[in-house]
């Protein structure tokens, strides 16, 4: 196993009316944006932890948020079905992409290809063409809500993880499924790619579980923790951090599963215990701060402790 | 291998079903006999492989779908070995964790982005499908020559002239479109965790949530029994109904200073007493001192001015010598007065002794003094109280009631409602008294409205009765 660092409370953020529900950071890692079920998504600074920017327009909480990194562009995805795509030039609301039945929980954009993914409550992936608005394929497979989500280059390009307890792998360019993997027990919520290693991490309330693409061979299981994970985060130094709904903190070491540190969160004063939850985790592009978005409407960020 | 057979769901698209439910049975019988089988031409039947090791693949019967080349693109995992993480399996050598090159991946994205723009492109030309009007055809001229008919001399060479003809671009489809029914679904993959565990009752008993009653809805009238609505408060028997300590540190303390409080009170009032005692002893010794003082002085003015208040005495003299010469029947009066005082004190020793007499005594006493018969019952508190035997005892409660007793309700403690009867009395018609009968009463009545004087008025003569209607303000007259 590894060597890794114990984490500790950097900063807390607040700010938000409600939930902070979803997460993404700048590429070029100079802010964070984050939706909460206040309807609205906000952008901070990452150094100073400010309040850059407040984008409203959802008019239900955005549960997904991605920048990507060859568009001056936002994508959000929210549970009002509606996919937006803001210009972080003029902050306005460019495209909208229709189409989604119910709520959408899951949006990632593909690495390469001017396209994206998203994935909702109505049980179906859609594959959207950014530039003209049109979904390109509607996947339809999975027989409850998707709450995961992931997009790579290589194949499977889409991979995503549903209510009904099974991943599915996506073939892309035919635009079907490639792989069902059924080893979990519960509902996957919770998605991670590892950065470097040809492999990725799922989620559920049974187990986090590790698999080996392209073909999704299982791998791991990570040691079993009595939590339902809502997020996944990875980054390259191997440390994998689970945050469940109560409030727990379980960072693993990615190659031997096995945990390093758990924690849980520190209360925001004035905040109840039932409103201890990590909703969304993401580290950021150097992978030295862990954001952490919480039921109690804060976000906090996380760091190495210091040798 | 039977067992992972059997492991395998059975297929949920009925129109496989059949098919495949054969597959089974054929792939039984290969495991019990070891002969080969042979794919029968025309027939969807799935031919097991075996791999080098003679092992049966499985696999197929999992990827054998609907699509025609799912076979190549489906990755199925069907072993129980794929249940096993990868680095605890057998043979399993070094696992390649890296990712495809980048060569690789370029080719993947770009074949992708091929077939994407070429959906794309169809979708565009779909939404395009009515075609630009302004770019009509030219025509086209044939030179057309028919053929010669037997016996007939040879037809006239002809030129056609071909043109497109002019349509509504926007009339609606002549062409039905049907529906295409859609493509069974995938064949489900089979499941690789096991299978739920069966609930115990323990669970089953943790998991029961009671239904909801409410403390203030119960519109249908249902009874509910006690247990029901304690079970309804959400805790159930584990409500532990936890008293702080501190509750009685702090009656405890209350009930101790409420008791020095009262001890002081009863204190202070009783020095208040005393001192109030001593007062008054003071002041009537004071007193006495100065009725003592004042009687000394009397007396020494008396003995000092006898002689002065000798004519003073000689006329109080007169006057009482003057009064009862006057009263010539006074010696008759008070004659009349003592008998009076006698009787009196006589009525008041009587009263006295009937007072201290028992009442079944006095009755008596009063029955014969006023020479009336008044029975034991009647005579107030005299009657004596029966004592009442064990079976005599009853509740005045049970008289009216019906036979079913049996039925308790423990709910409807009452069988009737408390205040009943004063509402059924409030609520009782009763016709306005009328003293006179009929058309007299009716007269009266009449007049009695007619004649009512709701303001009083003081300008008018009957205001002022037996005094002059005047003008203006009443002025007064000073009496003489």
């Amino acid at each position: 196993m590894q060597d890794h660092l114990q984490w500790t409370l950097h900063r807390v953020i607040t700010g938000h009316g409600g939930w902070v529900r979803s997460v993404c950071v700048d590429p070029a890692n100079q802010w964070f944006a984050t939706g909460s079920a206040d309807r609205t998504i906000k952008l901070w600074n990452l150094a100073t932890g400010d309040l850059l920017l407040t984008l409203t327009g959802h008019i239900m909480a955005p549960r997904a948020l991605a920048v990507s990194e060859r568009h001056p562009y936002l994508f959000s995805a929210g549970e009002d079905k509606s996919v937006k795509c803001w210009d972080l030039e003029t902050n306005k609301v460019v495209r909208q992409y229709h189409g989604h039945l119910s709520a959408v929980y899951a949006l990632d954009i593909h690495p390469s290809l001017d396209i994206f993914a998203t994935a909702g409550r109505d049980s179906t992936v859609r594959v959207w063409d950014m530039r003209t608005r049109e979904a390109i394929y509607i996947l339809d497979g999975h027989k409850s809500t998707v709450h995961a989500l992931k997009c790579q280059a290589a194949d499977p390009q889409i991979i995503s993880g549903s209510a009904d307890a099974t991943i599915r792998l996506w073939d892309l360019a035919a635009g079907k499924t490639s792989a069902v993997l059924t080893h979990h027990k519960k509902s996957v919520r919770a998605l991670a790619l590892h950065p470097r290693e040809f492999t990725f991490a799922s989620a559920s309330a049974d187990n986090i579980k590790q698999w080996r693409l392209p073909e999704g061979s299982f791998m791991l299981n990570f040691e079993s923790q009595d939590a339902i994970f809502n997020t996944l985060a990875l980054n390259h130094d191997n440390v994998c951090f689970a945050g469940s709904d109560d409030g727990q903190m379980v960072f693993y070491d990615w190659s031997s599963g096995s945990v390093f540190q758990s924690c849980e969160t520190t209360n925001v004063p004035g905040s109840l215990d039932s409103e201890k939850g990590i909703m969304a985790s993401t580290f950021d592009m150097t992978g030295l701060r862990l954001i952490t978005c919480e039921s109690d409407k804060s976000i906090k960020i996380w760091k190495e402790i210091e040798r | 291998m039977s067992s992972i057979a059997s492991f395998l769901p059975p297929p949920k698209h009925e129109d496989k079903s059949e098919s495949t439910v054969k597959n089974y049975s054929t792939l039984n019988n290969i495991n019990n006999s070891v002969s080969a089988p042979k794919a029968v031409p025309g027939s969807n039947a799935l031919v097991p492989s075996s791999d080098p090791n003679g092992r049966i693949n499985y696999g197929e019967l999992a990827k054998h779908g609907s699509g025609s080349n799912m076979a190549q693109t489906r990755l199925v995992q069907t072993s129980a070995e794929d249940m096993i993480p990868l680095r605890q399996r057998a043979h399993i050598g070094k696992i390649n964790l890296d990712r495809p090159d980048q060569q690789s991946i370029e080719s993947t994205v770009k074949k992708t982005q091929y077939a994407l723009q070429n959906i794309m492109t169809a979708k565009k030309d779909a939404t395009k499908a009515v075609s630009d009007h302004s770019k009509s055809v030219k025509p086209v001229y044939i030179r057309y020559t028919p053929s010669s008919k037997y016996n007939q001399p040879p037809a006239k060479e002809r030129l056609v002239q071909i043109i497109e003809k002019a349509m509504d671009p926007m009339e609606p489809s002549r062409l039905k479109v049907a529906k295409i029914p859609r493509r069974p679904p995938s064949p489900p993959a089979p499941i690789l965790r096991e299978p739920p565990k069966p609930v115990t009752a323990e669970e089953r008993a943790n998991w029961y949530v009671p239904p909801s009653v409410s403390n203030w809805k119960n519109p249908k009238g249902y009874t509910i029994t006690l247990d029901k609505r304690v079970a309804a408060n959400g805790y159930g028997d584990k409500e532990d109904i936890e008293i702080n300590e501190k509750f009685v540190d702090l009656s405890a303390a209350l009930e101790l200073a409420d008791q020095e409080a009262r001890e002081e009170v009863s204190k202070r009032s009783k020095a208040r007493r005393e001192a109030a005692e001593q007062e008054r002893k003071e002041k009537d010794a004071r007193l006495r001192e100065l009725a003592a003082q004042a009687r000394k002085a009397q007396y020494s003015k008396y003995s000092n001015h006898e002689n002065s208040n000798h004519e003073d005495t000689d006329e109080r003299k007169r006057i009482r010598q003057r009064r009862y010469s006057d009263d010539s029947d006074d010696e008759h009066a008070a004659q009349l007065r003592r008998k009076e005082r006698q009787n009196q004190m006589l009525m008041a020793e009587r009263a006295m002794r009937l007072s201290k007499m028992n009442d079944q005594n006095k009755a008596q006493l009063l029955m014969a003094d006023e020479d009336r018969d008044i029975s034991e019952k009647v005579a107030l508190g005299v009657s004596l109280t029966t004592k009442l035997s064990g079976e005599d005892i009853f509740d005045s409660r049970l008289f009216n009631k019906d036979a079913n007793i049996s039925k308790y309700n423990e709910d409807q403690v009452y069988d009737q409602p408390l205040f009943a009867r004063q509402e059924a009395l409030r609520n009782l018609y009763r016709a306005p008294v009328m003293q006179k009968s009929g058309a007299v009463a009716a007269e009266k009545e009449l007049s009695d409205i007619q004649n009512e004087q709701i303001f009083d008025e003081l300008s008018s003569s009957k205001a002022f009765q037996g005094g002059e209607a005047h003008e203006g303000p009443v002025s007064f007259k000073k009496d003489e």
